[in-house]
């Protein structure tokens, strides 16, 4: 029987066997005394014969006085809501319904007891939760009892508390619990107890709770339901739920079995997210680390809950299964893994009310939709918005903003990789690799190039090359500001671009990059500790200035000189991507002539712009005129283009001494006749 | 007359060799609208992409059954390999295409099924048959899919450093192209060499 009440303790920072024994031990200690003293201590039922009736309740101070023995000289302990009546029914139901009542009000050993006694002293059994407290914000403020809290008369078990009737502790005092700060203030309270926040030190935990929905009723799963669902010969339902038997319920385990109660038509099954406390903390306080902090919770990295589990009904009760974290990221509406501070929104300082603030938001079966109130992006992107709602792409899907992207984790533009934006893309076009097969060298077409180079007409684009180390396995990695530093032995925060740009004229020319990847690729011990290769150039043509504009068409359909021709206008800038600072990138322009240059510089090999490498009228006329100022560099800077000047002259060569050949033969006919008639 | 009609090129070497025919000249077609599409428009940039490499793909598989045939027969050496008397001669077969020629002079030696190919035909043949085909070739497989060949693209320098390769060599067979067609004119009549290749035997 004691083992069973105790069990329900667990909020007991105790060990249960400790606990156990040190209450058995108190319980003989109180029996030994009130033995010594008296012989047989007072009963309960000796008790409950007054204060179990609620006559007690309407006596006259005077008539109480004539029940007990007076003590003048003592002070009253002040009562804090604490009843003289005790209902014997849920006493015997609470957690300390096995216990005597001298037990706790020691001073009693006989009836009438005496009209003031000293103050039940909980410490006795609950040590470390007395000791907890007593250094707390909440008892030096306000220096409330344990009982002022806590009826011990009716207390039921920690764990067994609903998150209303956990709240409730709180809010008998904190009427007024203001937190108009807290953005969906009324969600907060539905879903969290208060301790979660006010109770740092607490181990807290996410309970998901299965509701159904039907006609536009809620209610929470029943074991009724859940016999419907599993036929009522199947015993072990958890077992039915965790099909690979690992003791924790994967993400598509849930949605399975979220998918047999929708089959079963019992009510369309969603998930109720409840944040609890799995064992308490009495240290309470305001003070709440991060204060006022959405990211406190919302953006840590590591979640500030310990468990997720899923609560089931079962016969009456209910049992904890433990859920794969996983299923939270996906079903949960809130930004669990995502580093905020570190997006595009939270490096610019966008704080969580600028957007959350004024926002209506109702919690649906799939999560967060927002229902009403102004457009959150169009407040600060609302030339975006209005290009984008001009577009084919909104008119065909009626995407929003959110469809594409994650206002959450979103990196800035400019440093997210051709892969990285092209997966916005592939999220939803998934059949492109099919609609692209009229492209030759579709895989390489893919590799450098993002789909809005194509599909945003209106974007600005470029060439944009940077700096990327080879490993030993071949892998290719960005070399940040802090790899330069390292291998050029720079001061910390030295300034990259007059390293590199060394006549200063703000165009790198192909020798002075080339210069620079020889000097970086120089540092051999430093390359060996970071297991590189080599540093060598990579290359992508990006968007520099995105358009959303977007459209299914591309840039004038399946037209390849679009962009494969020399004097392509589809690109308006050719960069190098330079680390400016410890987490800054600058695009230093690049001269045209490096994509042909014959200087041996280290460079993605892959990468090669058909179009580009042929000559142009654009390059004979650059050549005329360098070659009328003297300036020979121009020979090697034209590069590959040579081939083309010398291919066409062979074959003008050739054609010029068949044309020569053709015409002594002509003129020598007369004579080769004569020679033939001769022999 | 009759040994006149001694068969000079049996059918295989003459559908061979037209075969190979088409498909250099629509492969140096297709390859100037590739290099040049914004200049003139013969085929258009896709198409010419796709008939580059239909025969581009015939072309390899020409070569390789010429390349059989001549193995299995034994003829490869006898043909086409130039002899140390061969470079010799080489002086004097130049000397007769630029000054005998036209004094009306006796070609060196007239083509027999044994010795198809003057001492420079055979020199021409051997770097063109041995090196400038297969290069053209492999480097052209190579960029037909980049992505799947890339490792061996990277360990020769790169697709630039193929494609600069490959387009030298286009060059190179425009340029053989002309001289070839300008060359077989040069028979003992205007078109007996033509004939040779269609028919089999030389007047």
């Amino acid at each position: 029987m004691f083992d069973n009440k105790f069990q329900l303790c667990y909020a007991m920072p105790l060990r249960r066997g400790e606990a156990m024994q040190k209450k058995i031990l108190i319980f003989l200690a109180v029996l030994c005394v009130a033995f010594a003293s008296k012989g047989w201590a007072v009963s309960n039922e000796e008790c409950l014969e007054c204060h179990g009736s609620k006559d007690i309740l309407h006596m006259s101070p005077q008539e109480r006085l004539e029940m007990v023995v007076p003590t003048p000289r003592r002070k009253a302990v002040r009562k804090g809501g604490i009843s003289l009546y005790v209902n014997p029914q849920k006493f015997a139901a609470s957690v300390h319904g096995d216990f005597q009542c001298t037990d706790c009000h020691t001073e009693i050993s006989e009836i009438p007891h005496p009209q003031h006694m000293g103050m039940v002293d909980c410490s006795q059994c609950h040590e470390d939760i007395v000791d907890q407290y007593k250094h707390s914000k909440h008892a030096k403020v306000s220096k409330r009892r344990c009982y002022e809290c806590h009826n011990p008369h009716y207390a039921q078990p920690f764990s067994k508390l609903t998150l209303k009737q956990r709240q409730a502790i709180c809010l008998k005092c904190h009427k007024k619990a203001k937190h108009d700060w807290l953005p969906q203030e009324a969600y907060h309270f539905q879903h969290l107890e208060c301790t979660v926040c006010h109770a740092p030190k607490a181990e807290k935990m996410m309970i998901l709770q299965v509701y159904l929905e039907e006609k536009a009723k809620k209610q929470a799963l029943t074991s009724k339901d859940l016999k419907r669902v599993f036929g009522s010969e199947t015993k072990d339902i958890i077992a039915a739920i965790d099909t690979n038997h690992d003791n924790v319920i994967g993400y598509a385990e849930l949605e399975n079995f979220l998918k047999q109660i929708k089959k079963k038509k019992i009510g369309s099954p969603f998930l109720n997210e409840q944040v609890v406390v799995s064992a308490s903390s009495h240290d309470f306080t305001d003070e709440v680390q991060h204060i006022k902090d959405c990211t406190m919770c919302h953006a840590a990295k590591k979640p500030f809950y310990k468990d997720t589990v899923l609560e089931l009904p079962k016969d009456h009760q209910t049992v904890n299964v433990k859920v794969a974290k996983r299923v939270v990221l996906l079903r949960s509406p809130i930004p669990q893994q995502t580093d905020y501070w570190n997006s595009v929104h939270g490096v610019n300082d966008i704080q969580c009310m600028d957007c959350h603030a004024d926002l209506k938001v109702v919690k649906t079966a799939s999560g967060f939709e927002v229902v009403s109130g102004a457009r959150v992006c169009e407040n600060c992107h609302g030339d975006i918005m209005e290009e984008y709602e001009g577009s084919q792409h909104y008119k065909a899907s009626k995407k929003s903003c959110s469809g594409c992207h994650d206002p959450h984790s979103v990196a800035p533009f400019a440093q997210l990789t051709v892969a990285q934006r092209s997966a916005i893309c592939l999220r939803c076009h998934k059949d492109t690799k099919e609609k692209h097969q009229w492209l030759p060298q579709e895989d390489i077409h893919f590799e450098y190039v993002e789909c809005t180079m194509c599909h945003a007409p209106g974007a600005e684009k470029g060439i944009v090359f940077y700096l990327e180390a080879i490993d030993n396995q071949g892998k290719e990695r960005k070399v940040s500001y802090e790899n330069i530093v390292k291998l050029l032995n720079l001061k910390e925060g030295a300034e990259l671009q007059s390293i590199v740009d060394k006549n200063g004229d703000n165009i790198l020319q192909t020798e002075e990059v080339s210069d620079f990847l020889k000097k970086l690729n120089a540092n051999k011990e430093y390359l060996n500790q970071k297991g590189w290769e080599k540093i060598r150039l990579g290359v992508n043509l990006v968007v520099l200035q995105a358009s959303h504009n977007y459209t299914s068409k591309g840039l004038k359909a399946k037209e390849c000189y679009i962009c494969h021709s020399p004097d392509t206008k589809f690109y308006s800038k050719l960069l190098l991507e330079l680390p400016s600072g410890p987490s800054e990138v600058a695009g230093v322009d690049l001269d045209k002539y490096i994509l042909v240059s014959l200087e041996k510089i280290p460079r993605d090999s892959g990468f090669y712009f058909l179009g580009q490498n042929r000559i142009s009228k654009q390059d004979l006329e650059n050549l005329k005129q360098a070659l009328k100022k003297k300036d020979y560099s121009i020979i090697l800077k034209i590069g590959y283009k040579w081939l083309d000047v010398i291919g066409v002259l062979m074959i003008i060569g050739i054609i010029g001494f068949v044309g020569f050949h053709t015409t002594l033969r002509i003129l020598t006919i007369p004579n080769r006749r004569r020679r033939r008639k001769e022999h | 007359m009759k040994e006149h009609k001694e068969i000079l090129n049996p059918v295989w070497v003459r559908i061979n060799h037209w075969t190979h025919a088409i498909c250099i000249v629509t492969l140096v077609i297709t390859g100037f609208q590739l290099r040049y599409p914004d200049v003139f428009k013969i085929f258009g940039f896709k198409s010419a992409v796709h008939y580059h490499n239909v025969f581009g793909f015939i072309a390899i598989f020409n070569f390789l059954i010429w390349y059989f045939i001549y193995m299995v027969k034994g003829e490869l050496k006898k043909q086409y390999i130039p002899t140390k008397k061969d470079i010799k001669l080489i002086p004097k077969q130049g000397y007769f295409y630029l000054v005998g020629f036209f004094k009306g002079d006796h070609p060196l030696m007239e083509p027999t099924p044994e010795a198809k190919f003057n001492p420079l035909q055979k020199t021409a043949y051997c770097g063109l048959m041995f090196f400038l085909l297969p290069v053209q070739l492999l480097t052209g497989l190579f960029l037909w899919d980049i992505h799947f060949f890339k490792p061996v693209i990277d360990f020769f320098g790169g697709v630039r450093v193929i494609d600069a390769i490959h387009i030298f060599c286009a060059y190179s067979f425009a340029t053989f192209l002309i001289v070839h067609f300008y060359l077989a004119t040069l028979g003992h009549t205007v078109f007996a060499h033509f004939k040779a290749m269609i028919v089999g035997y030389e007047d």
